[in-house]
């Protein structure tokens, strides 16, 4: 790591403190950082959360726990559909409820094309404030194709609530997974235009290479999770550690970086989107559409909304759909549990307490980026304020899951 | 295949301006022309605090292309900016940059509020969140949807672009102030007043409690 | 469905009962639930069982600290949850505080993990981590009172922080 410590023989300097405030283009949301500067060089800096705290775990204690679904959506609103169906298998989770297998392909693509989104909106950024524009515009047509699948699948763009308890919210249409297929197969010719315009280019490997490293050590201590903690060489997934929708049956591998700075980070996302479309395609093969998306057995038609067709025209689906909507699954009394989700940004926990009624008594979601954005202080320590930028960028952090 | 003006019934005096546009004139006033040039070259400042930043980076993005209005120039700084495009859950802690970064905007100046959150608080109805940024700064267009779609904020554009072609530049005259602000709701007392100091006009302003809601802008003009 | 921590039952009754044999009198309860194991630990020895289980039982990654509030039982539970990377395995520590006085040592000199997230569950809660190296708010503005997490805090806002009212009336003309 190269080290910014000059020796000032006879000049009187001293440490001026400079606010990157809540309003910043680069900050990647409303993150206030307070820098202590010494010319160009960062002795200390302070990152202030909060400007975007909405409640939303309060919120939660207020409403059922299908009400909640649309909130997870606007946490992390890089890959809304992970958030989604983390709580569904959160709470599946603590209900005690089996998904079927269909349903279980369906979540793992839809899992896996948010990492893609995800990632390529962190891509385009990055590169934004970076300085390479180019890279921007080709991220955004290749998540535009993302979203218009997403609008056939879901009818929204990208916050969704598609992942329900107890399954999804609709089917797939006829040919729908055929073209996921197509666009998957076609998706590395973005991701290779983009890593000829910057992998091998000498000012991104300037501007990344030895930029905000953290050791894996400290990684570990600080708590990060996802491909910030893999980029330091901790081989830690998440999916491959407890394995949730049958990971362990996909043939896929977990790219680890050596140094920990924010090449590596670029690196290790680049090569997570790559082996998300391996993973894709696997489960393309087992997805078969004449499955039904949810069990048939009558115990648990008291957990998801039934089929919308079947709901306008036969008396017991509007009867379900009237007693799931308005009250939905209970949860037991004071059991808790946690379950974590490799989402794109690192690892998304929820923590859920029983409350007895149909309401959580207390749904505490463990957001990646808020512990990931506490390892900046140690990572930009010594660098220029131009890295800081690289830093956050790289770290990537989303503010709506960091205040929630 | 073109139109003979000689065909379309128009009058002798319009048909001699046409003569002279396809020498390369236009006569008009000035206010029209600098309206016109003001309307296309808006520069926004996106104030993009959650969500529909990310729509509004997407209708900047290649697809729906922002540029084809002249306002892809997003500058972040608001001292060169004459379009302010909340986008986003405005809190309580973020109230005051909000404002500040209104009032560093120079005259004229419009506001463009996207997406639910900005317009009535949205589905966050907690502690924290400030429910509509019109209690704060007033607002010429405001766009529903959790987050709007792309082309409904390239609509909103649009309007506020025939809101700037109504605005009538006068240099000499007193800038004219637009807007609907619903008004700082004497019971929210800690957040930002818009107009510290002396009070032009009390119709339309916070301390005007006779005149209800939906009647109030801002100068009411 | 996913079943963190249940692979290993075995690892789990082990560390169960190296637990229970170093400290003797500080385990109240042991709850498993859906394959996971919550010890429930009484307030003064869980920070040396924290240390316990990071130094010699190898958990050197804090995944999460959380809380919750049961109001008709007067308690606040502060949830901790140490994983080890090596062998994957994940246990809880739930230690549970009086509602008058929730306060307890900080863990934040054992995982640095836990300095932003207790400082959350100061912010919200309103439990105190004696020793904590900067307890702050940290998302609520620093002049709010309250702690908005607890049962009795209303959703919309209350007038505790008086600068923020909720709208109770939706009559036009009133306002």
């Amino acid at each position: 790591m190269t080290s910014y410590n000059r020796e000032r023989l006879d000049l009187n300097t001293e440490a001026v403190t400079v606010n990157m405030g809540p309003q910043h283009p680069a900050t990647h949301g409303v993150l206030r950082v307070v820098l202590t500067l010494d010319g160009e060089v960062v002795l200390a800096a302070r990152p202030d959360v909060g400007y975007l705290h909405r409640g939303i775990e309060k919120i939660a204690e207020n409403k059922t726990l299908h009400q909640v679904v649309p909130y997870t959506d606007r946490m992390d609103y890089l890959s809304p559909i992970s958030n989604n169906i983390g709580l569904a298998l959160a709470v599946e989770k603590l209900i005690g409820f089996d998904i079927t297998e269909k349903c279980r392909v369906m979540r793992v693509v839809c899992c896996e094309m948010a990492r893609i989104s995800s990632h390529i909106l962190w891509l385009a950024t990055t590169a934004l404030d970076i300085g390479a524009g180019t890279v921007y515009f080709y991220c955004f047509t290749e998540r535009e194709k993302i979203y218009d699948l997403f609008e056939r699948m879901t009818g929204a763009r990208f916050t969704v609530s598609y992942g329900r308890i107890g399954g999804l919210a609709r089917d797939w249409e006829p040919g729908l997974s055929e073209d996921i297929l197509a666009w998957a197969n076609q998706c590395h010719k973005a991701l290779d235009e983009c890593e000829r315009l910057l992998t091998r280019n000498p000012i991104w490997i300037d501007r990344t290479q030895d930029v905000g490293p953290i050791s894996a050590e400290d990684a570990i201590d600080l708590g990060l999770s996802g491909p910030n903690l893999r980029a330091s060489g901790v081989e830690w997934d998440l999916r491959k550690a407890y394995p949730y929708l049958g990971y362990d049956r996909y043939d896929f591998e977990v790219p680890v970086g050596e140094h920990g700075d924010c090449y590596d980070r670029y690196l290790v996302r680049l090569e997570e989107m790559r082996q998300s479309v391996r993973i894709i395609q696997q489960a393309m093969k087992e997805y078969d559409p004449d499955q039904p998306l949810f069990p048939q057995d009558p115990e648990s038609e008291k957990v998801f909304l039934p089929n919308k067709q079947r709901v306008l025209t036969k008396m017991e689906e509007l009867i379900h759909q009237f007693i799931v909507a308005t009250e939905g699954p209970k949860t037991p009394r004071a059991k808790e549990i946690y379950f974590a989700l490799e989402a794109p940004k690192g690892e998304l926990g929820f923590y859920l307490v029983g409350s007895g009624t149909n309401v959580a008594h207390r749904c505490h979601f463990r957001s990646p980026s808020f512990v990931n954005l506490q390892g900046l202080p140690i990572m930009v320590k010594g660098q220029m304020v131009a890295d800081v930028i690289a830093t956050i960028a790289s770290l990537d952090p989303v503010l709506g899951e960091v205040d929630r | 295949m073109g139109v003979d003006p000689k065909d379309t019934g128009l009058d002798e005096q319009t048909r001699q301006d046409l003569e002279m546009v396809k020498g390369g004139v236009i006569l008009s006033s000035m206010s029209k022309i600098v309206d016109m040039a003001r309307k296309n070259s808006l520069w926004p400042m996106p104030f993009g605090l959650s969500c529909c930043a990310i729509e509004m980076m997407a209708m900047v993005a290649s697809r729906y292309d922002l540029a084809r209005f002249g306002a892809e120039a997003m500058r972040f700084t608001p001292r060169q900016c004459d379009l302010m495009i909340v986008a986003g859950t405005l809190t309580r802690k973020m109230a005051p940059a909000c404002k500040r970064i209104y009032d560093q905007m120079p005259e004229p100046k419009w506001v463009i509020a996207m997406g639910v959150c900005t317009t009535t608080g949205g589905m966050f109805d907690a502690y924290s969140v400030v429910m509509g940024i019109d209690h704060i700064i007033p607002v010429d267009v405001y766009v529903p949807g959790c987050p709007p779609r792309p082309e409904a904020v390239i609509y909103s554009v649009m309007k506020i672009q025939e809101q700037v072609m109504r605005e009538q530049w006068a240099p000499l005259g007193k800038p004219r102030r637009h807007g609907h602000y619903r008004g700082r709701d004497p019971r929210y007392k800690a957040l930002p007043l818009l107009d510290k100091g002396k009070k032009i006009a009390t119709k339309g302003t916070p301390d005007d409690s006779q005149t209800p809601t939906w009647r109030k802008g801002y100068f009411s003009g | 469905m996913c079943d963190m921590g249940a692979r290993e039952v075995e690892n789990m009754t082990d560390l169960i009962k190296a637990v229970r044999s170093a400290f003797p009198d500080a385990v109240q309860e042991i709850v498993e639930y859906r394959g996971e194991t919550t010890l429930v630990v009484d307030p003064a020895h869980a920070k040396s069982i924290l240390r316990y289980l990071k130094e010699e039982r190898g958990f050197n990654y804090l995944a999460d600290v959380s809380s919750a509030h049961w109001p008709d039982e007067g308690r606040i539970d502060v949830v901790y949850l140490p994983r080890s990377l090596k062998t994957a395995e994940q246990v809880r520590i739930r230690v549970p505080l009086p509602v008058e006085d929730p306060s307890i040592e900080t863990v934040a000199d054992i995982w640095r993990t836990a300095d932003w997230l207790e400082r959350e569950v100061y912010d919200l809660m309103g439990v105190t981590f004696i020793g904590h190296p900067d307890l702050r708010r940290i998302m609520l503005p620093e002049e709010f009172d309250g702690h908005p997490l607890r049962k009795e805090y209303p959703m919309e806002g209350d007038d505790e922080w008086r600068n923020f009212l909720p709208v109770k009336d939706t009559d036009d003309d009133q306002l």
